[in-house]
């Protein structure tokens, strides 16, 4: 990555927006979130066509 | 693609070895044709009724299922086209075929994605039976759906679509939907979220709308829109957030768990940029894998077809010309975000169709599907997570 201004300071807001929302309590982000922190089967069984879990791109699913 | 030890014998990224266990999807196109015409669709032969022959899907599973690339969990999916109007007995049979070849125990997954408009008790009862995971495309409130998702003769189709998704909640039958927002101006973000939300779905996924395949005009593609675009996805945002995240975003889900991770610098690539990760296959047999929307289109660097299931395996494949052409090209449009894109690692570079349709060329990087559909949804999953936090330290 070639070292611009803008991309420092996105470098910096990602990492401060790490930091923040892994103070968050694993209850919340449960909420949130539904699954995280490697919920394989139900990232898997969602990553397709947009339901949720991983993000997949929309494969024109239109 | 770097080589993987004690995976492959042989020299170089091109082997076949290298991409063992990588896929995890199976895209079948069943047929091209759509039984309604949305003004964006990207398909370019949704008004010929082809349809994929017993035979040749009979072909196309028994290849997943011998296949060194497949991973123990598959989701094998339906749609390009739209795929309830193939015939009932055409998924019975591809539901029968999965259990005949799926021998090793592979946990499948089944999906279609669809426009709702023919779904009926028959079609109910079959997804249940079979856990069929359904995903609907409907573009919000009744105004917003019917402005470009229509019949032929240009009447809208949002009562159909709502007739559907009412016998899927009959029937007890989870569902996702996709909203493509062509008119972020026209319609206000709160009362998008609310109408999903009562609609019932389990989650929701937005795409603004794209300039790829047939679709060329898309009144999105300027900067001077972007405000009404970033405006659009805070309020769905904050409407998520009032109902208390009762449905899933994908879109919020996938930038938090990207911050949560952290890892910037390595971010790993999605799913359409790895090769074999997922493997499409049309109704003639013919296969490629990258992007979906990206089969059988006619490229600069030739058709975007690696084979066909009746005269070649998956595997083979990675020798030829065109994937080689392909599998480089893509690589280095990857390596330009790497080094040209600051989102680069939330993202892990921008998608081979967009790139295409939108460059003219895989080796390129950034695109408008890039600004809409990543960065201003990154910008506000930034925002969330720092809310997120204050929030949390104020509780405590």
């Amino acid at each position: 990555m070639q070292r611009t201004n803008d991309s420092i300071e996105l470098l910096d807001k990602l990492k401060s927006a790490h930091v923040a929302i892994n103070t968050v309590s694993d209850e919340e982000l449960k909420k949130v979130l539904r699954s995280f922190r490697g919920d394989e089967s139900t990232d898997q069984a969602n990553s397709a066509g947009g339901g949720g879990g991983t993000y997949s791109k929309d494969f024109g699913c239109y | 693609m770097d080589h993987v030890p004690g995976k492959c014998q042989e020299p170089g990224a091109l082997c076949k070895g290298n991409f063992q266990g990588n896929l995890k999807l199976f895209i079948l196109q069943p047929t091209t044709f759509c039984n309604i015409d949305c003004d964006y669709c990207y398909l370019f032969d949704r008004d010929n009724h082809n349809f994929m022959s017993l035979e040749t899907l009979e072909v196309a599973i028994q290849q997943l299922f011998s296949s060194l690339f497949l991973s123990p969990r598959i989701t094998i999916m339906w749609h390009a086209g739209e795929p309830l109007v193939a015939p009932i007995d055409y998924y019975k049979e591809a539901v029968r075929l999965v259990k005949k070849y799926n021998t090793s125990g592979i946990q499948v997954f089944y999906v279609i994605q669809t426009n709702g408009t023919l779904i009926n008790q028959d079609w109910c009862e079959f997804f249940a039976e079979n856990e069929i995971k359904i995903g609907v495309s409907i573009d919000g409130p009744k105004f917003a759906n019917d402005a470009h998702r229509k019949t032929r003769a240009g009447k809208g189709v949002f009562e159909r679509v709502v007739q559907g998704i009412e016998l899927l909640r009959s029937n007890s039958i989870e569902f996702h939907c996709i909203a493509v927002v062509s008119d972020p101006a026209t319609i206000n973000g709160t009362a998008f979220y609310d109408f999903f939300e009562k609609l019932g779905c389990t989650s929701l996924a937005i795409n603004f709308q794209e300039s790829e395949g047939a679709n060329r005009v898309n009144s999105l593609l300027t900067s001077d829109k972007d405000y009404e675009i970033k405006e659009f996805i805070r309020s769905v945002r904050e409407a998520w957030q009032k109902s208390n995240y009762k449905i899933s975003s994908r879109e919020f889900s996938f930038y938090l768990k990207r911050l949560i991770e952290g890892e910037f610098e390595t971010c790993p690539a999605p799913q359409d940029s790895e090769a074999f990760r997922i493997i499409s296959v049309d109704y003639k047999g013919d296969y490629s894998t990258f992007s979906p929307e990206l089969l059988g289109v006619e490229t600069n660097l030739g058709k975007f077809v690696l084979g066909n299931v009746h005269t070649s395996e998956f595997e083979e494949s990675v020798y030829t010309e065109s994937f080689e052409r392909f599998y480089n090209s893509i690589a280095q449009g990857i390596r330009l975000c790497a080094e040209h894109c600051e989102y680069f690692g939330v993202c892990g570079g921008g998608t081979p169709s967009n790139k295409y349709f939108e460059n003219g060329d895989f080796s390129s990087t950034t695109t408008r599907a890039c600004e809409t559909n990543v960065k201003f949804f990154a910008d506000e999953a930034i925002r969330l997570a720092i809310e997120l936090s204050q929030a949390a330290t104020k509780e405590s």
